[in-house]
């Protein structure tokens, strides 16, 4: 029965002992894991979010410059009345701004009724005094109304991206000058951005319409991306005038995949840069980090079962020694000694069992009275 | 000894797996960003030509600010073939056997060998004036096959060139438009946009096809017994072959003459209005990045030009007694005195 007790006994507490070496690493590591991988995570989005505004904020910058520097420099043809100067110097003047502003292909210049006066181009022939009415047309009326206008992005010969921008005098007299502008630096903007390895960074305009993309096969087709929720929270945010609040930084992009995104105003125009990159690859550190406190778990669960082992052998190795001491001398055998060299409690004990043996070795040496015995 | 032989058996492993183990994404990285591209360039011009080194300077240079740099990840095969069509078919022969990562071709004679040629290799073409009607692509925003790239003019800039002769020369009544039907097959639509400017400018243009040499000259010489003649050259390989010859006879002939070529108001042509090339190359560069990084050439729009340059060259204006109004000249990117 001794015999049968004693590998269970041995058993439950040697596995009791590894068992609580390794819940004790192991929840030491997993939760100090977990909590570094949470907070690593946090800032790790944060900051990807945070580059990712300031890359479109400077995108956005870069074009606003680009349109608010054409608008400048139109602004120098609107400035005199049309009674004052020759159609000659006006010419002049409309051919030298050509050849200052490389995106202007075409400019006409309008007089105060609307009529056409002036139209030059770098692709065809000039014109001057076709006296072509335009009063109806919203380049007129519009850039008379609010001295400034952005047309609808239109595509010369299906590929070019253009836009008008029609800009009125400050005095009625002056008329307005009518520029047809290229718009493929922004395009040149928008393919040049890296966001990551995946991501990209395109053009919205103020109804949600697709101006640049670096799949510009995309812009071609005329995309309408206003059903896209971070482009709905872009335009309800506009209207809120509410710059403070945090923005939609997970949704789905255009080709439906998740992407992390944040967004700019680029802002004469009422158009929107915004710049996305995919939720895998933004996940990625963080998948990274998972599979390196994986291995690091598995490292430490290895480690302490092994230290549970030797540990638990060093522990429950005297036990044992000392309970078949003890079971020796239990059974008569008082002359067995238990060798336990651990130098601590355990050898203390083992001592008094010998010590113990030894008294019972001695009483039992003394001859002991016959009739005692016999009794 | 067996022991110390199978420790150090076992340190050997050790210190092999660590080696891999470190070592692997290394090599991977490193293989990657060594692998060498290789493009090809197909040019109907001499390589001694100051045009072909200018473009192909700006080409480098754009590709350079992309990050791909000649002879360190980048090999670019040249082939000039000059005006001669026999070379011109080898070449692409030759460049399509190459198996290039991207070629791209330079006008439209190199690009339609080319396109014959290598079927599956995507081409860039530069300065091709009608890409649909050439039957490079389909549509200028989807090309469809395995071309893209750059045209140097839209048609319109016929009108412009009329403009541009009756500026310089008032007296201009008539204007030819001499083109070689077979090498500039698109002349016709230059041709259109310049007769529905003539009138309002008070000119008359009409096509004068030309096919060699000879009949060049006889273009020439029957302008110069017409007063108040102009000529507006359509620059094919073709004619910038023989451009010697046309600027002396017009010089002779005293034909003011517009060119739709850079490169012919330094030789001694009267002006130039045309697309500015080496920019193009340079924009070129961009298409090639995108297509070595994995786009298709039928997903990348056909591009316009947007940059065109005025270059007018005064001695010869002095020689044919032209005065160009200051107005013309200020806006002149170019002036030869």
């Amino acid at each position: 029965m001794a015999t049968a007790a004693a590998p269970k006994i041995r058993s439950r507490l040697f596995t009791k002992y590894v068992a609580l070496f390794v819940v004790v690493v192991g929840v030491a590591l997993l939760s100090n894991g977990i909590f570094e991988v949470f907070f690593y995570y946090q800032e790790h989005k944060s900051s990807l979010i945070r580059i990712q505004r300031e890359q479109a904020e400077a995108a956005a910058a870069k074009i606003g410059q680009f349109i608010k520097e054409i608008e400048s420099q139109l602004g120098w043809t609107t400035q005199l009345p049309w009674s004052a100067g020759s159609i000659e110097q006006r010419r002049f003047d409309a051919l030298r701004l050509l050849r200052q502003v490389p995106a202007i292909t075409e400019l006409a210049q309008l007089d105060a009724a609307g009529k056409e006066r002036l139209r030059v181009s770098r692709l065809a022939m000039d014109v001057v005094g076709s006296g072509i009415d335009l009063s109806k047309e919203p380049k007129f009326t519009e850039a008379v109304a609010n001295k400034v206008y952005y047309g609808p992005v239109y595509f010369r010969r299906e590929s070019e991206p253009y836009m008008t921008l029609a800009l009125a005098g400050t005095r009625r007299d002056a008329g307005v000058s009518i520029a047809e502008v290229n718009l493929k630096l922004i395009w040149d903007v928008v393919s040049q951005i890296k966001v990551g390895d995946r991501g990209s960074a395109y053009v919205v305009d103020a109804q949600g319409r697709l101006i640049a993309h670096p799949d510009i096969s995309l812009v071609l087709r005329n995309t309408d991306m206003s059903r896209l929720a971070q482009i709905r929270a872009a335009r309800t945010r506009a209207g809120e005038g509410d710059d403070q609040s945090e923005p939609l930084q997970v949704a789905e992009n255009i080709q439906g995949r998740q992407v992390l995104t944040a967004f700019a105003p680029i802002a004469p125009l009422g158009w929107r840069m915004f710049v996305e990159l995919p939720v895998e690859e933004a996940y990625a550190s963080l998948y990274e980090a998972l599979h390196r406190l994986a291995y690091v778990l598995l490292g430490a669960l290895i480690f302490a079962v092994l230290a549970g082992v030797f540990l638990a052998r060093r522990m429950v190795g005297p036990i044992q020694a000392l309970r078949a001491g003890a079971a020796r001398i239990g059974s008569g055998d008082f002359a067995q000694r238990i060798s336990i060299k651990t130098g601590d409690e355990l050898e203390g004990l083992a001592n008094q069992f010998n010590d113990v043996g030894a008294r019972l070795q001695e009483s039992y040496a003394v001859p002991r009275p016959v009739l005692w015995t016999q009794v | 000894m067996r022991f110390r032989g199978h420790n150090v058996r076992r340190r050997q492993f050790i210190a092999l797996l660590g080696a891999a183990a470190a070592g692997w994404p290394l090599l991977a990285r490193a293989q990657a960003a060594d692998r060498v591209r290789r493009i090809g360039l197909l040019a109907g011009l001499a390589d001694t030509d100051p045009a072909a080194q200018a473009e192909i300077l700006a080409l480098r240079q754009g590709l350079r600010e992309l990050g791909w740099i000649e002879g360190r990840n980048l090999a670019i095969e040249y082939r000039f073939a000059g005006a001669d069509p026999a070379r011109l078919l080898g070449y692409a022969q030759e460049l399509a056997q190459l198996n290039l990562d991207v070629v791209l071709s330079r006008a439209t004679p190199p690009t339609a060998a080319l396109m014959q040629a290598a079927r599956n290799t995507p081409i860039v073409f530069v300065v091709v004036a009608e890409p649909i009607a050439s039957g490079f692509v389909q549509s200028l925003a989807r090309p469809g096959g395995n071309l893209t790239g750059f045209t140097n003019f839209e048609a319109s800039v016929g009108g412009k060139w009329v403009d541009l002769l009756k500026e310089i020369s008032p007296r201009v009544a008539r204007v030819a438009l001499m083109f070689n039907p077979k090498t500039a097959p698109y002349a016709q639509a230059f041709l259109a946009a310049a007769q529905a400017a003539g009138p309002s400018l008070g000119t008359q243009p009409f096509p004068a096809p030309v096919n060699s040499p000879a009949e060049i000259e006889a273009t020439i010489v029957a302008l110069g017994g017409q007063p108040g003649s102009g000529l507006i050259c359509i620059t094919d390989s073709f004619m910038t072959e023989h451009r010697d010859l046309i600027i002396q006879l017009a010089a002779r002939h005293r034909i003011p003459a517009v060119y739709a070529n850079r490169g012919f108001a330094p030789a001694g042509g009267l002006m130039s209005y045309a697309a500015d090339f080496p920019d193009l190359f340079r924009r070129a560069a961009g298409y090639v990045d995108r297509i070595l990084k994995g786009a298709k050439p039928s997903d990348l729009p056909v591009q316009a030009p947007t940059k065109f340059e005025l270059s007018i060259n005064l001695k010869t204006a002095m020689a044919l007694g032209l005065d160009p109004p200051a107005a013309l000249i200020a806006r002149a990117d170019e002036v030869i005195e």
